[in-house]
């Protein structure tokens, strides 16, 4: 009991709070980088960046039958191969207006791929065995063969040409966010661990009362499902279908990958996929080396970590914080250490009260002028002043808003700050809305990228960064009224010290 | 009063009022031309702790997979709570009422302890696939409810401080307390336990001995159990089978097995004692 009660959480809501910022912001810089022509990125790089995304969803697709579910399917680029043509098919029949095009494409895509993972997956994952890599390999090699020769709707040999150039970074890994969403809310479910259980135990796993044969269909044909999403990326970033891109080496080529991560790691399949993607952008000229060095490093990684990069470690962002919050007393208190003389230097040997109000009263004067900032962008006043950049106006005044809400927000915070500072109970509230600050930091740097902004940013940045360890130890001064105690007592867990 | 009639039901007091729990008539099975288990008749009261003995390869394991319907039988019918049991797979069985733990160890060895309890309590949990994938709100009170039911019976066996640990780095006694609690989750009205003292000191026997009991009264359930431990079959169970060569040799009290002619034939013939 002791252990699990004090164990310190992150609250879920925060949690999801925080993974979604990062999102946002992993999207956001992206964006800039590959397409926001801030840095030199010729196309054959960006297609790269987006070919990344791609095999990113197939291999975390693959990942959830390999890794999670303990079977081994053979015939992945099948489904890709299946999702690619449905899409190509259905953007070049110009069916529909483009943007709802792209999208009903994508899902097309996918529920197609998925029908034949039900077809193939249901007397295949009947039984146990190897059966399921056999008729996989099958499958693949079919359609394959199927694609080429139905030449009057697929173009066969030749390639299914002029297919609209959907893929770019913005669709690509948003799609994969939702892939690897999808895929983590289905496996922290008791669905997921339903298929975990069979990887772990079939016979246990029955005799626990889970239905193995449908769970096995479930992951399979979400599997498919993906990989077929994927092969409609895949073929808006080149424009164009060839049979042989879904051979039997592709299959192989995403088994790699996952292999190559860990099987059962998504973080692992998401970095091997980056890795082993972006490879021939490093080595140009040693490409016909190319399966020479992956049969290497495969080699090498099964010597030396026969479970894959990451085995069946899985990152998590808030599990990592917990274990900070919890357990890494010397990250604690090195932080801690750190903040407290800058807390003097702030305001010499201030009594927590009042420097909660002298906090609240900065933050709020800091986020006002970020707002102020802000609507003096938004109006175009900056282009006189020669500060704003002339080339995305649109999305600036996007970022305007969003630095309006923020600026918004911690004039909230701020004001709070000064309302509530004779309240501890008030205060903890604050301390959880000073962790939201962390994530919203992120963002808004993004969002001030002009100069004037940048000044305001600057400012507010330390004082944002420090905020919430001056909170915490603030909130906790009003409760035990000295503060070193707290700061080099790291056992005691903080919190409740008594008078 | 030796009762020699394998055939005749033998049911405790308490539980002669009520249905019992299982009936099993004339079951066999057949390995090829192995006759693995032969005319096996046994019936369980709703709360009976019931053992099930014999020497080594005399079938026992072979009858649990039989009533859970791991192997279907040749011969003979399994009744759960009255209801025939002929179309049944291992996992509506397991939803009929019956769980069990595995002589050579099945955990979710890769997952914890915690995890391996969920999955116990699978059925137990309502949310469906939308549920999950959108965090409805049935889902967070489905997996809080959960959760706190997997350290509830996690603490029958005083190990709710562990549930967070890998299932395979724990010791072999606790593997086999985690079967049992993993069974119990699946909210069972008979628990089959295969051999659970195996592998524990005489003071861990001791202590499973009284958990045994106490299953039995805080969930009501008839349990069966094969032990070749003697001091625990004798212990804890109110009625006694006896299987030599796939057939019921005998069954009765406690008392009646001890001193059954043939049973002490079955033990010394095998060239075995109960430390095989
Ligand atoms: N699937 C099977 N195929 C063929 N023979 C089998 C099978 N399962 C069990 N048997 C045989 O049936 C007999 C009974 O085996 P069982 O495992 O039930 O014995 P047991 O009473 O549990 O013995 P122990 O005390 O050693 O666990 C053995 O001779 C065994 O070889
Ligand atoms: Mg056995």
């Amino acid at each position: 009991m002791t252990n699990l009660n004090r164990h310190k959480t992150i609250p879920t809501p925060i949690r999801y709070l925080i993974n979604t910022g990062l999102l946002i912001a992993l999207i956001v810089v992206g964006h800039i980088i590959t397409e926001g022509g801030l840095f030199q990125i010729g196309r054959a790089q960006q297609r790269i960046i987006v070919e990344i995304g791609i095999f990113i969803i197939l291999a975390v697709s693959l990942n959830l039958v390999t890794g999670y579910l303990g079977q081994l399917p053979l015939g992945h680029a099948g489904f890709m191969a299946v999702g690619a043509y449905t899409a190509g098919i259905f953007w070049t029949s110009g069916f529909m207006p483009d943007g709802a095009s792209m999208v009903v494409g994508l899902i097309l895509a996918g529920i197609v791929a998925a029908i034949f993972g039900i077809i193939i997956g249901i007397p295949a994952l009947r039984l146990r065995g190897d059966y399921l890599a056999i008729i996989t390999l099958g499958f693949g090699e079919i359609i394959r063969i199927l694609i080429t020769n139905l030449s009057g709707i697929t173009g066969g040999a030749q390639g299914l040409q002029g297919i609209p150039r959907h893929s770019n970074f913005i669709l690509v890994y948003i799609c994969v966010i939702i892939a690897c969403t999808l895929i983590h809310m289905l496996m922290k479910s008791r669905h997921g661990r339903a298929i975990l259980s069979i990887r772990e135990n079939e016979i246990a796993a029955e005799s626990c009362g889970i239905k193995t044969t449908y769970y096995k269909v479930m992951a399979f044909t979400v599997s498919a499902f993906l990989a077929g999403v994927a092969g409609a990326l895949f073929a808006g970033n080149l424009g164009i279908l060839e049979p042989a891109s879904f051979g039997f080496m592709q299959s192989i080529d995403i088994l790699m990958i996952v292999v190559l991560g860990g099987m059962g790691s998504m973080a692992g399949a998401v970095i091997s996929a980056a890795i082993l993607t972006s490879l021939p952008l490093f080595m140009q000229g040693l490409n016909q080396y190319r399966l020479v060095i992956f049969a290497l490093m495969l080699i090498v990684v099964m010597i030396f970590k026969p479970s894959g990069l990451l085995g069946t470690y899985d990152f998590s962002l808030s599990r990592s914080l917990e274990r900070l919050i919890n357990r890494d007393y010397k990250v604690k208190n090195f932080v801690r250490k750190l903040a407290i003389p800058l807390k003097r230097l702030v305001i010499p040997n201030a009594p927590g009260r009042n420097f909660l109000k002298f906090t609240g009263i900065l933050y709020a004067v800091v986020s006002l002028s970020i707002i102020a900032g802000s609507i003096i962008g938004m109006f175009n006043i900056g282009p006189l002043l020669g500060v704003l950049p002339s080339r995305y106006p649109g999305a600036w005044q996007f970022f305007f808003i969003l630095n309006i809400i923020t600026g918004a927000y911690g004039l909230i915070v701020g004001t709070l700050g000064m309302l509530f500072r004779k309240d501890v109970g008030k205060a903890k509230l604050l301390r959880v809305l000073a962790i939201l600050s962390i994530w919203l930091l992120a963002f808004k740097y993004l969002v001030i990228l002009d100069g004037a902004g940048l000044l305001v940013v600057l400012i507010a940045l330390p004082i944002e960064l420090v905020l919430p360890i001056l909170f915490k130890t603030g909130a906790e001064k009003n409760q035990s009224a000295h503060i070193t105690s707290i700061s080099e007592a790291p056992g005691k867990d903080g919190g409740n010290h008594g008078e | 009063m030796v009762n020699n009639d394998p055939k005749a039901p033998l049911l405790p007091e308490r539980d002669k009022e009520r249905n019992p729990v299982l009936e099993c008539v004339g079951l066999g099975i057949d390995f090829g031309g192995l006759t693995a288990v032969d005319d096996f008749n046994i019936t369980i009261g709703a709360t009976e702790i019931c053992g099930l003995i014999g020497p080594n390869g005399a079938g026992k394991t072979t009858v649990f997979n039989l009533l859970t319907k791991v192997y279907q039988p040749t011969r003979g019918s399994i009744y759960l709570d009255g209801k025939d049991t002929k179309h049944m797979n291992t996992v509506r069985a397991n939803k009929a009422g019956i769980a069990r733990t595995f002589q050579n160890i099945r955990l979710f060895k890769g997952l914890t302890v915690m995890e391996n309890v969920l999955i116990g309590l699978h059925n137990e949990m309502d949310y469906r696939l939308g549920g999950a994938l959108f965090r409805l709100p049935n889902y967070w009170k489905a997996e809080r409810i959960a959760r706190e039911r997997a350290l509830e019976l996690l603490s029958i066996f005083d190990m709710q401080d562990f549930a967070e640990h890998k299932s395979g780095s724990l010791p072999y006694g606790s593997q086999r307390r985690l079967e049992i609690v993993r069974a119990l989750a699946t909210n069972p009205t008979l628990l089959l336990l295969d051999e659970p003292a195996a592998g524990m000191n005489p003071a861990e026997t001791d202590d499973l001995m009284s958990n045994i009991k106490k299953i039995q009264e805080t969930f009501q359930i008839a349990i069966l159990l094969i032990e070749h431990d003697m001091s625990l079959v004798m212990g804890v169970c109110e009625g006694i089978a006896v299987l030599n060569y796939g057939k019921l040799i005998a069954k009765g009290t406690p008392a009646e097995i001890q001193n059954n002619p043939k049973v002490i034939e079955a033990y010394l013939g095998a060239g075995g004692g109960d430390d095989a």
